[in-house]
């Protein structure tokens, strides 16, 4: 795919661009002189030392020393301010959520509840049996005219042999 | 220097080795900065700079997975689109035509870096035609002399996307510099 024989041409062309842009790049040490001397301006010790955890934990700076590297470093810390904030408010969210919010949760207690239900249709109050009085059967039956003395059960006929 | 890079745990480079490494890749780094910026010379300078803070400061962190090369042209990618981010309402992007000044450029002779700076405005000119991704792996394949693989792993995309951005940039590329020497040809005779 990436046969150089194949891509002379371009590789050719791309390494004539390479070789301008090598005699056009800036000065190594002028740059890092610069990147200390803006890194240095953001420390009120003035210590020119990169390595940051002396940039990292500072919140103040003059503002009237603009550089790259500080313009970074505020650029950074706020979206640190807005990283933190934006942690704090889910974390917030997820305790007003709960944590049984979920549809698996959902879904488990649905199937829970379903799995109980058939006993549910079984179960009795204690006090039911307060509920039944004699002669309940008359409030519940449809009474036969005419049949008054008999004594069986309400609403049934007697045998022929009896009446 | 190229396949044997340095390859060490985060723990294991202090500062001064980290930029001993940033010196090393320093030419091409600018390269690939120009790239990221659109060949604007003074924010591919900023863009650098402030990468080489990320890396000194401990911001950008070399987990050794990868290509210390590679994970710094990560770096100074994600840097420039942040730069590119802060400046969109007013970026605009213009081809550096100091190119066209060969005075400028120094060493080998006259006649010969005249016509290298020529071909290098044709392929800076064409170059800027191309997507953002398929400029980018051009750069990366045959600027960096790096694997496509590698180069996909710089773009934070799959290698199968990077072949296919390589292979279409690299037609299109080609079809651009054929357009523009035939335009150019009338107007250098006549």
């Amino acid at each position: 795919m990436n046969d150089p024989r194949q891509n002379r041409d371009l590789r050719e062309l791309f390494q004539g661009l390479r070789a301008e842009d090598r005699e056009r790049a800036p000065d190594f040490v002028r740059l890092m002189g610069r990147l200390r001397q803006d890194a240095s301006t953001l420390d009120e010790e003035g210590s020119t030392q990169i390595p940051a955890p002396a940039i990292r934990g500072r919140r103040r700076w003059s503002t009237g020393r603009r550089g790259v590297a500080g313009h970074w470093v505020r650029s950074h810390q706020r979206w640190t301010w807005a990283g933190s904030l934006l942690a704090a408010a889910a974390v917030a969210g997820l305790l007003l959520l709960g944590p049984g919010r979920s549809a698996d949760t959902r879904f488990e207690h649905a199937v829970r509840s379903f799995v109980v239900d058939p006993a549910a249709g079984s179960w009795r109050s204690p006090t039911d049996r307060l509920l039944q009085v004699p002669g309940q059967e008359l409030l519940t039956t449809i009474p036969t005219i005419g049949r008054p003395s008999w004594p069986g059960r309400a609403g049934v006929v007697p045998p022929r042999n009896q009446l | 220097m190229g396949r044997h890079e340095l390859r060490k745990v985060p723990g294991e480079m202090n500062p001064t080795e980290l930029e001993a490494q940033l010196e090393r890749l320093h030419g091409e780094s600018f390269g690939w900065a120009l790239t990221c910026c659109g060949w604007n010379e003074s924010e591919a300078e900023d863009v650098l700079q402030t990468a080489y803070l990320k890396v000194l400061s401990g911001r950008a962190r070399f987990g050794g997975r990868s290509m210390f090369r590679t994970w710094l042209f990560g770096v100074i990618r994600r840097t420039a689109q942040e730069f590119q981010r802060r400046a969109r309402s007013d970026r605009r992007r213009a081809i550096r035509l100091v190119r066209d000044e060969p005075q400028a450029i120094s060493s080998d002779d006259p006649e010969r870096r005249l016509v290298r700076a020529e071909a290098s405005r044709r392929l800076v000119e064409a170059l800027d035609r191309l997507s953002d991704r398929q400029r980018e792996v051009l750069h990366l394949v045959f600027y960096q002399d790096l694997s496509i693989a590698e180069a996909a792993e710089v773009m934070e995309i799959s290698l199968g996307s990077a072949r296919t951005h390589y292979e279409r940039g690299k037609a299109r590329l080609r079809a651009l510099i054929e357009e523009g020497s035939f335009r150019e040809r009338p107007a250098a005779e006549s």
